[in-house]
């Protein structure tokens, strides 16, 4: 799209506001610059959430007391407000403890009554409800529409075989996010393959609770098909379970003495690929556990061969 | 059920969250053999962890070396994030504070460390 | 919604119980193993509750990963059954079914002689290592359960028994 046709859609289109939680900024630069990319070549009017705070995760806060985690979540919530922006999360976790806090305000008024209280003590302005959050994929695929990403791809990935991980917070809405996320895998060209595993929790849920469990019965079972499998690259959505594939990396690394191969990538950055940008443009290879090294050069052969 | 090792990286984050508790029950039951033990509201294992969501906003630090990765990446230095915005930590701790969060977990916020 | 509301809502019309002319109006939380990815937050979530720890060992309903198929997890929780084999069979009579249709063990009356763990079918009531009596699902006191409002892929739901049942026996295939 040109510049001047965004120009011109940018008046009845509305504002989103990149939320990047605690694992985003602070682990996985690449995926937030490819997702920034994406969002720009796609003609969203898209933008960074300012002044943004751990989402406080639910599945810790919401046991030890759910008004405290309203009220920590409703800060959140309304900074997003007060800035007139829709939220848009690419964490499963962020996007469900907000979802579910916007959801559970509206049906308890005194809930609400109550976070604004504190909101209020704190100098905030009080919180109305009307802000919306959506997950990305949610605004790839309802908003953008899979038309004009599938003809955006200019380089489609054909060749490039990997497994995917939808995480479980993905699910809370039944199968719709999931299948958004093959749709759009789908598109990039990349081959799916299909194990018994990729259902399974990234264990990073229970990681507090038994972290054997969590390292060696969960990721570690992922882990260990990817690398018989011998894919080319592991996609996810989450950087909650980014956050736990690059502990289960270190863990087996020390502690069993198994190196993984198989790099973690992040579903915007196969879509950055796939719409023709340089892996150098967003650092593809900066600061991961495993090297994306083999994948860019298999990318670049694949390329050479096609031409 | 196994009686596997928890693994290393576990045991230091349960380590971390001992260290910030002023009283540690297991030495002070030696004193007082009778006293039951109990569970506080904050586990040990999540205290490292809710300690630097109350001092920081979030979970994971920026530094300098964080940083360097971000502009090799293409992005500015500091994310938009409280990181950048030091009021947003302050009204998170006027909430936290109202909500009575540090009261409940016993989080003495001048000290930075968890009663029990 | 108080959370009395929202299970009013769940609960719907009370259900007869076959054979008699007695009307059960309980809900029952039952496990969809096609949803199930694993997570532990239900456990978790109990274990917090009930125990105020994030250990998984402490929650009062189980899952694993099934013996005979990967990536597939089954579960075992309390169904509170309508005429429970662990009140049956406890021998100081510690187990009573209350108002609410919830299945409780008396802390005061148990002795920890584990019968009710011998007769229930799934093997649901453990020993509390701590007070060594034996401790089950108490459905959060009649509240909202909390392994329920955990449930991220949402495999834990809560039906009323005869919803549940036809849920069941279609995920068995008609049996």
């Amino acid at each position: 799209m040109t510049t001047a046709q965004t120009k011109n859609k940018t008046d009845d289109q509305t504002k989103y506001g990149y939320f990047l939680g605690c694992v985003m900024p602070a682990k996985m630069p690449w995926a937030e610059k490819a997702t920034m990319l994406v969002s720009k070549h796609l003609g969203l009017d898209f933008g960074y959430m300012k002044e943004t705070l751990c989402c406080v995760r639910p599945g810790v806060w919401k046991a030890v007391n759910p008004d405290w985690w309203l009220s920590i979540t409703a800060q959140n919530l309304a900074n997003a407000e007060k800035q007139g922006i829709v939220m848009v999360d690419t964490c499963n976790g962020c996007y469900v403890s907000h979802y579910e806090a916007i959801q559970e305000l509206h049906e308890e008024p005194e809930k609400m009554k109550m976070v604004n209280e504190h909101l209020v003590k704190a100098g905030m302005d009080p919180l109305k409800g009307t802000v919306r959050v959506r997950h990305y994929l949610e605004l790839l695929y309802e908003d953008v529409g899979m038309k004009k990403i599938k003809a955006n791809v200019v380089n489609p990935l054909t060749g490039i075989k990997i497994m995917r991980h939808v995480g479980c917070h993905a699910r809370k809405r039944g199968d719709i996010l999931p299948n958004y996320f093959d749709e759009i895998l789908k598109a990039t060209g990349v081959e799916i393959i299909d194990t018994p595993y990729d259902k399974t929790c990234c264990g990073l849920l229970l990681y507090f609770s038994d972290s054997n469990q969590s390292i060696l019965d969960r990721i570690g079972k992922k882990m260990l098909t990817a690398k018989e499998l011998n894919v080319d690259a592991y996609a996810i959505i989450c950087s909650g379970c980014y956050d736990q594939f690059d502990r289960a990396v270190k863990v087996y690394k020390d502690e069993k003495g198994i190196a993984f191969d198989t790099p973690i990538v992040h579903f915007s950055e196969l879509l950055a690929l796939a719409f023709g940008y340089k892996p150098e443009d967003f650092g593809m290879m900066y600061c991961r556990p495993i090297p994306t090294t083999k994948l860019i050069d298999k990318l670049k052969t694949l390329k050479e061969g096609k031409q | 059920m196994s009686q596997e090792q928890p693994i290393k990286a576990w045991t230091k984050l349960l380590e971390a969250g001992r260290k910030i508790t002023t009283h540690q029950q297991v030495d002070e039951n030696k004193f007082y053999p009778l006293r039951r033990v109990f569970r506080p509201a904050a586990p040990d294992i999540a205290k490292a962890s809710m300690k630097r969501d109350f001092e920081q906003g979030l979970v994971y630090y920026v530094g300098d070396d964080v940083e360097n990765d971000r502009a090799m990446c293409g992005l500015d230095r500091l994310p938009p994030t409280a990181r950048s915005f030091k009021d947003a930590i302050d009204k998170k701790r006027i909430i936290l504070e109202d909500a009575g969060v540090f009261e409940k977990t016993t989080y003495d916020k001048k000290k930075g460390t968890f009663e029990y | 919604m108080t959370s009395e509301a929202k299970i009013q809502k769940n609960l719907g019309k009370p259900i007869p119980v076959p054979g008699t002319e007695e009307k059960v109006s309980d809900l029952v939380i039952v496990h969809d193993p096609n949803k199930c990815t694993g997570c532990g937050q239900c456990m978790i979530g109990c274990a917090y509750k009930h125990y105020k720890t994030f250990d998984r060992k402490f929650g009062l309903l189980y899952v694993n990963e099934s013996p005979d198929r990967k990536g597939f997890y089954v579960n075992a929780n309390c169904q509170h059954c309508v005429y429970p084999m662990c009140l049956a069979s406890c021998p100081k009579e510690a187990i009573f079914k209350d108002e609410q249709s919830i299945v409780r063990i008396s802390p005061m009356l148990c002795v920890g002689c584990g019968t009710c763990n011998q007769a229930c079918p799934i093997a649901i009531p453990r020993l509390d290592e701590e007070r060594k009596i034996y401790v089950k699902c108490d459905f959060c006191d009649g509240e909202y359960p909390m392994c329920f409002q955990m449930c991220s892929p949402g495999a834990l739901q809560l039906l009323p028994r005869k919803e549940a049942f036809e849920l069941v026996k279609k995920l068995r295939g008609g049996k």
